[in-house]
């Protein structure tokens, strides 16, 4: 008698608590030997399956720096760009379009009074400028400047956004409405003087006070009109060479504020 | 993975500093900063997030001086400031999209990145100028974790947040702070105290090492003014 047929025998006799004969353990083997696993049911198979979950160690999220970022600068630059337009919003995308066309007509009607078209253009550059520098403050400029980008590279984005705007705007309105080519240079001219003296400002001053310094110098030159006080009454100034000169500082007072960049001075002094 | 302040001299003039003589050494796990009102918590971490220069001594990231090069400092870095935000007339979603355009995140991944991180932390699309004060700091800290930083940098992130609030974020450190360095200043460490792995004390003389906080007993625990 094999062991196993030993074991079987010893554990039926246990079971019904009688010896089994020789034949119906033969007969017990048979059908053991023919006898089928079920399948287990799909019910079965889950309920095994959620009580050994907890078991199992959960596998790591992916971290997303692996997989989601791009070191590119000039990747990182032009989107930023372009997302940096849409943060101006809708006010500062209609107010500039409302202003320029009017600044412009009024530009024009200056045309043969002695007064250089250019003394509309500041106004313009001044509001939308610090339209598009003042949310460059406190807890938020804080953040965009702890990511991997240059400050410069951030300022430079608010500066074309805005600037290029009233570019593109005004070169539009020249092709448009066929103004006399002496309106664009002194235009530009102030654009870029006012651009600079603003920028150049709110860095080192922050930009309540480049508001208030740069309305203050246009505001004295606007009121100096009939007073022969102006530079924009000036006989000079619609030389194109003053025109010319007004728009190289405007030029430099901007290339000097990206390359100084000293937008930490923004920064909250708190403790 | 370890931040290292090295003599670190502070302050926002030449010849003036407000913190002198910083000495530390913080590696994975969250650091609490605690210390008196106005002693310079905030100036300190501004200093950690390379957003003031120190006047004298290094700071060093991974054992290199974060101003070597800090662009790529800034690739690993999170921030999340002290004061609210105050961003007039943008909606949360568009200013995550520009930040995370800003930390260099692929186009792909940017908007599903945005909105994942805007689910986890239940903040609404909306202008930021309509969020409550607690809603701003969460908004700031999903700016910080949208490029999944190994240095997170956080000033007094429970300030306005509510009890739920501040469990969520609790649960949320214990998680972050696993595979990362959280320095994390705030005037009530007890809320934050238990999940701390060391506890860094400021004072008008430099840094105190508390080490690590389950270790102390209830008498060595800093107490804030």
């Amino acid at each position: 008698m094999s062991s196993q047929r030993t074991r079987i025998a010893h554990e039926m006799a246990t079971e019904i608590d009688e010896e089994m004969t020789e034949e119906s353990l033969d007969l017990l083997l048979t059908k053991l030997d023919l006898w089928q696993t079920p399948a287990p049911s799909i019910e079965s198979t889950a309920a095994v399956i959620e009580r050994l979950r907890p078991l199992v160690p959960a596998p790591k999220p992916e971290r997303f720096r692996v997989t989601g970022l791009s070191r590119e600068p000039l990747f990182t630059f032009l989107t930023s760009l372009l997302l940096q337009a849409r943060l101006l919003g809708r006010v500062w995308w209609i107010g500039t379009a409302l202003a320029l066309p009017v600044g412009y007509l009024l530009a024009l009607s200056l045309e043969g009074t002695g007064i250089s078209p250019a003394i509309i253009a500041p106004p313009v550059v001044i509001l939308g400028l610090l339209w598009a520098l003042v949310p460059m403050r406190g807890a938020a400029l804080q953040v965009e400047l702890t990511s991997p980008v240059n400050p410069a590279q951030v300022l430079l984005g608010r500066l074309l956004v805005s600037t290029g705007t009233h570019l593109v705007l005004g070169g539009l309105l020249w092709l448009l409405l066929g103004a006399p080519g002496a309106l664009l240079l002194p235009w530009t001219a102030a654009l870029f003087l006012f651009s600079g003296l603003t920028l150049l400002l709110t860095l080192y001053a922050g930009t309540l006070t480049a508001l208030a310094v740069a309305a203050g110098i246009w505001g004295t030159q606007f009121v100096g009109v009939g007073r022969e006080f102006s530079l924009f009454a000036a006989p000079w100034a619609d030389r194109p060479a003053v025109q010319l000169i007004a728009l190289g500082v405007g030029l430099g007072l901007i290339a000097w504020s990206i390359g100084r960049a000293p937008l930490h001075r923004l920064l909250g002094r708190e403790g | 993975m370890t931040l290292i302040f090295d003599q670190v001299a502070l302050g926002y003039r030449h010849g003036e500093p407000v913190l002198a003589d910083l000495s530390f050494e913080a590696s994975r796990g969250l650091y609490l900063l605690t210390g008196p009102n106005g002693v310079g918590k905030s100036t300190l971490l501004k200093a950690a997030a390379s957003l003031l220069r120190p006047l004298a001594g290094a700071i060093r990231w991974r054992g290199r001086s974060i101003w070597a090069d800090p662009v790529a400092f800034r690739w690993e870095l999170g921030y999340v400031p002290q004061d609210p935000l105050d961003l007039p007339g943008q909606s949360a979603r568009d200013w995550l999209l520009y930040l995370a355009a800003l930390k260099g995140i692929r186009h792909l991944s940017r908007r599903s990145r945005v909105d994942q991180l805007m689910a986890e932390l239940q903040l609404a699309d909306e202008f930021v100028a309509q969020y409550s004060t607690g809603m701003k700091q969460r908004l700031a800290l999903a700016a910080a974790l949208l490029n999944d930083p190994e240095l997170l940098i956080l000033d007094e992130p429970t300030t306005a947040l509510d009890l739920e609030e501040k469990r969520q974020l609790r649960a949320r450190l214990s998680e972050l702070a696993a595979d990362r360095l959280i320095l994390c200043a705030t005037h009530v460490p007890e809320e934050l105290d238990s999940l701390a792995d060391g506890h860094l004390y400021l004072t008008t003389h430099g840094v105190i090492d508390r080490g690590d906080p389950l270790r102390r007993g209830p008498e060595d625990l800093p107490r804030s003014s």
